[in-house]
């Protein structure tokens, strides 16, 4: 590959560079895709930074840092919320930009030197939730239901990561939003509620964007307010049935029909001797109630045996498969689980329309 | 059978979401003046003819927090933390 006629000392610069750019880019593509890596990558720039203390470097090494942080959350976001609303983050220098280059609603966030990271790092992550959480809807839903919401992940994700920064966080960014707000502390408290069973990110999230996304060019988008409020109560009163042991949930708490979509429940946990059975019963059932979106909660302790019963719903005609995702917690406030929503398949759905003309 | 076909489906799907990135654009503290004189503001910053969107206080170098387009203007946002998380 290297050309004869070139002298030894040459070949061999040549051949160091070609190494090092293939370590090199093997050590850029195992960076992007181990988040955990990063941390590496932002001590080496640290450590750069702090022997010379170039401007450029220092920079490096506080975008790294950011990202690094940023991107640890969001690697097991990543899994959690629908597909493809969030990612990996990527800090853009700007020294210079014209009116023109920034799209509309784009933020330029000034960093301050290293001294004041933590403030750096708690305005990246909320800039990052606000920016990240719905996509394209953003302007359907509620400010202050959205704002809540950015602030229920962020202080999770906060809490559970980064748990020094959790009371600067609390102080700053959730007691100024309250204060402004109250509203948004009623809400606060009921997505905390549904967090700790699995249905905020798992259900709730995944409901109101698909409800606005279907709302944007209609009348509904003018009660979204009222929409929310209701599916919220739902869930609520589904939890609270859940945690008081009611073996008896009355039919309608499974599921419901609101303007725009239509949802049910399916618990997965015992595995008895009809195997899958039971649940698929229940799923033709919700299919004979024109229940469109299915959302399958599986208990952490039982997850094989959940992700089985996915896989045999799959199976049916009538429900397609749209996502498996991971939940913060299961139904019984374990941590994790696994859930799956299943929406009604088209094809189907055309067929039986056939069918009833 | 279903189950992993979907998830070998939903992997190349998804593959691409691993290496892109949600830029997040941000000025370094001394990089501000450079940027706001691309933008040819220098004079309205100074004489503090800007004002903060949320609370009308005037925007200076020191106060400045973040930049935002919207309707096509500039706005400006304030170093107080009531106002950075309006947005």
């Amino acid at each position: 590959m290297i050309p004869n006629f070139l002298p030894i000392w040459a070949q061999n610069t040549l051949m160091i560079v070609g190494a090092s750019a293939l370590v090199l880019g093997f050590l850029k593509v195992l960076f992007e895709i181990v988040p955990r890596l990063g941390r590496l990558k932002t001590d080496s720039w640290k450590y750069v930074a702090g022997k010379w203390k170039h401007r450029r470097f220092v920079k490096n090494a506080i975008a790294s840092d950011i990202e690094t942080h940023i991107n640890e959350v969001v690697a097991d976001l990543q899994k959690e919320l629908p597909s493809g609303w969030i990612k990996k983050a990527s800090i853009k220098w700007m020294t210079e930009v014209s009116n023109n280059d920034l799209e509309e609603g784009e933020l330029i966030l000034r960093i301050q030197p290293f001294e004041n990271q933590d403030q750096n790092f708690l305005s990246g992550v909320y800039a990052f939730f606000s920016k990240a959480l719905f996509p394209r809807t953003k302007e359907v839903i509620p400010l202050n239901a959205r704002k809540a919401a950015v602030l229920q992940i962020s202080h999770r994700t906060i809490s559970d990561k980064k748990p020094y920064l959790q009371q600067s966080f609390e102080d700053s960014f959730l007691e100024t939003a309250v204060r402004n707000d109250a509203s948004i502390a009623t809400y606060l408290g009921r997505y905390k509620r549904l967090d700790q069973r699995g249905f905020f990110t798992g259900t709730f999230l995944r409901e109101i964007h698909e409800i606005a996304t279907k709302a944007r060019f209609q009348d509904l988008r003018n009660k979204m307010n009222q929409e929310i409020d209701e599916i919220l109560s739902h869930v609520e009163g589904f939890i609270t049935q859940l945690e008081n042991r009611t073996h008896n949930i009355p039919p309608e708490g499974w599921y419901r029909v609101g303007p725009a979509t239509s949802y049910a429940f399916l618990l997965v946990a015992y595995p008895n001797h009809q195997g899958a059975r039971p649940y698929l019963n229940r799923v033709q059932e919700r299919s004979t109630q024109n229940i469109e979106r299915l959302y399958v909660m599986g208990a952490k302790e039982q997850e094989p045996f959940a992700r089985y019963v996915i896989s045999e719903i799959a199976k049916l005609p009538r429900y397609q498969l749209a996502e498996v995702f991971d939940i913060n917690k299961d139904y019984r406030g374990t941590i994790g689980g696994v859930g799956a929503l299943f929406v009604v398949s088209q094809t189907a759905e055309q067929n039986r329309e056939d069918t009833e003309e | 059978m279903k189950l992993f076909l979907f998830k070998i489906k939903n992997f190349f799907k998804t593959f691409p979401d691993r290496f892109s990135r949600t830029p997040v654009r941000a000025v370094y503290d001394s990089d501000l003046k450079n940027l706001i004189d691309s933008l040819g503001i220098r004079n309205e910053i100074d004489s503090g003819t800007y004002a903060c969107k949320f609370c009308n206080t005037p925007i200076t170098f020191e106060n400045l927090r973040a930049i935002q387009k919207e309707t096509g203007e500039l706005k400006f946002i304030c170093t107080k933390l009531e106002c950075f998380s309006k947005i």
